[in-house]
């Protein structure tokens, strides 16, 4: 059965690396890439979405000092296994809450009904798998 | 007409019929080297880009036979094969400028997409394996040198039509080993070009990853095939005046045909493919491609791309070892003219 993939969207905002980063993380804490779970190499990972070496290094790079891969010289960058959430701080807790207001604020002027956010938060949130 | 001259128009109306499906042979998202929506080549306008093509071509075509038959006529005998290169240049801009006309119809390609898997994927047959046709070329080396007072003063290395000898090498260790070098430059191209697909092209994944793992195997086994076959070939012209010197005769056409049928074999399913649907587009983006058919992407660390005009894989010329790629070929064909 085929693994987890990821895309790269040339018209969206974020820059490569961080769409690399951000849907690693995502499979990560979602479930579909488990502790001890091996990544493609740098060199393969950028061949195949078609971007420079550099931004796959520079997102396992970051995967890594945000504790989510294990990379070392000459081996495979591994899903690191963590035991435990780290505790959650006031300032975070605040910085997230701001990213949510702006977002929820952007479906509201797409067109989302409350309950329809609620649904998808909620639903985003289910998700959350057995890594962490 | 003289001999060589029907040779070469059958060989110009061979490759005219073949180039007139050629255009129809890729991706269900590509036609004439632009990302266009599915069933495009069914519209008026994809109808109309096809027509125009062909015109081209056959004029083309017609041009490059006229050239062919007053060159032989006048016994201009090195302009013969000039027509080859009028109805390839034809081809060429023909393509070209209808990729162009096109270019209005196109439509953003679908995102690139990446799998996760670790890279497990392996030759057909694999790299030990394809060490066998050296092994070949060294027992036939072996052999020849162990026989070589049966060997002739001249040796055939080239025959015509008729299966007839025209092309002679002297009894040197040069001369002798010849084939076997150029058997051993061949084998390292095509094991070098399924590498390139294997390590150095973006691998299955999204929508059409299903068509595109069929699509890479189907390339890699012909590369393969021909990494054994061709070894084999010299191997069997190195051998041979050995063979016949002790009354055992290797028919030529065997020699020459086995190969033919092994490429046949294995471009047939690829050219199938190429008709299926649900083949998607490549997500290389349309802007890279020159003329629609060469691609030069800085940003795309891909040594090699499935091609967009022809069945196969090409360069992404902006990688720098696709000049060394580019430079193999070059090097065989100077290294044959050495050997001669």
């Amino acid at each position: 059965m085929p693994g987890p993939t990821i895309r790269i969207d040339p018209r969206a905002q974020a820059p490569a690396y961080r769409q690399v980063v951000d849907q690693i993380r995502t499979l990560i804490v979602e479930g579909a890439l488990g502790p001890g779970a091996e990544l493609p190499s740098v060199r393969r990972l950028a061949t195949d979405l078609g971007v420079h070496f550099n931004t796959v290094a520079e997102a396992y790079r970051t995967l890594a000092e945000g504790g989510w891969l294990e990379v070392s010289h000459g081996r495979a960058a591994r899903v690191r296994e963590r035991s435990s959430a780290p505790k959650l701080e006031k300032q975070t807790e605040r910085r997230f809450r701001e990213r949510l207001r702006h977002l929820v604020a952007e479906m509201r002027a797409e067109g989302f009904t409350a309950a329809q956010i609620a649904d998808e938060l909620a639903a985003a949130a289910s998700h959350r798998g057995g890594s962490l | 007409m003289k001999g060589p001259a029907t040779f070469l128009t059958g060989m110009l109306l061979a490759l005219g019929a073949l180039f007139h499906w050629l255009p129809l042979w890729r991706r269900e998202n590509q036609y004439f080297g632009v990302t266009t929506p599915a069933g495009f080549e069914r519209t008026p306008e994809g109808r109309r880009a096809l027509r125009r093509f062909r015109i081209w071509l056959w004029l083309g075509t017609a041009v490059a036979i006229m050239l062919t038959a007053a060159a032989t006529e006048a016994g201009w005998r090195p302009l013969a094969p000039a027509g080859t290169l009028v109805q390839t240049i034809t081809v060429i801009a023909a393509f070209a400028v209808v990729h162009r006309q096109l270019t209005p119809y196109a439509i953003e390609p679908q995102p690139r997409t990446a799998s996760l898997d670790p890279d497990r994927e392996r030759l057909p047959g694999g790299l030990a394996a394809a060490m066998i046709p050296v092994a070949i070329l060294a027992a036939a080396a072996i052999y020849v040198a162990t026989h070589w007072e049966l060997l002739p003063d001249r040796i055939p290395v080239h025959w015509g039509l008729d299966g007839r000898p025209n092309g002679w090498a002297d009894r040197t260790p040069r001369g002798v080993a010849g084939p076997l070098v150029v058997g051993f430059m061949l084998w390292g191209v095509m094991l070098g070009s399924a590498i390139a697909i294997l390590k150095g092209s973006p691998r299955p994944s999204g929508e059409s990853a299903d068509w595109t793992r069929r699509f890479r195997r189907a390339n890699l086994r012909l590369l393969m095939a021909l990494v054994w076959t061709m070894p084999l070939l010299f191997a069997g012209i190195a051998v041979r005046p050995v063979f016949e010197a002790q009354s055992i005769t290797i028919p030529v056409w065997l020699i020459t045909v086995a190969p033919l049928v092994a490429i046949l074999a294995y471009t047939i399913p690829i050219i199938r493919l190429s008709r299926e649907t649900g083949s998607g587009g490549d997500s290389t983006p349309d802007r890279c491609w020159y003329w629609g058919q060469f691609y030069y992407n800085r940003a795309d660390p891909a040594l090699m791309v499935e091609k967009r005009f022809g069945v196969g894989y090409t360069l992404n010329f902006a990688n720098p070892v696709s000049w060394l790629f580019l430079a193999i070929p070059v090097a065989v064909v100077f290294g044959v003219r050495w050997l001669r």
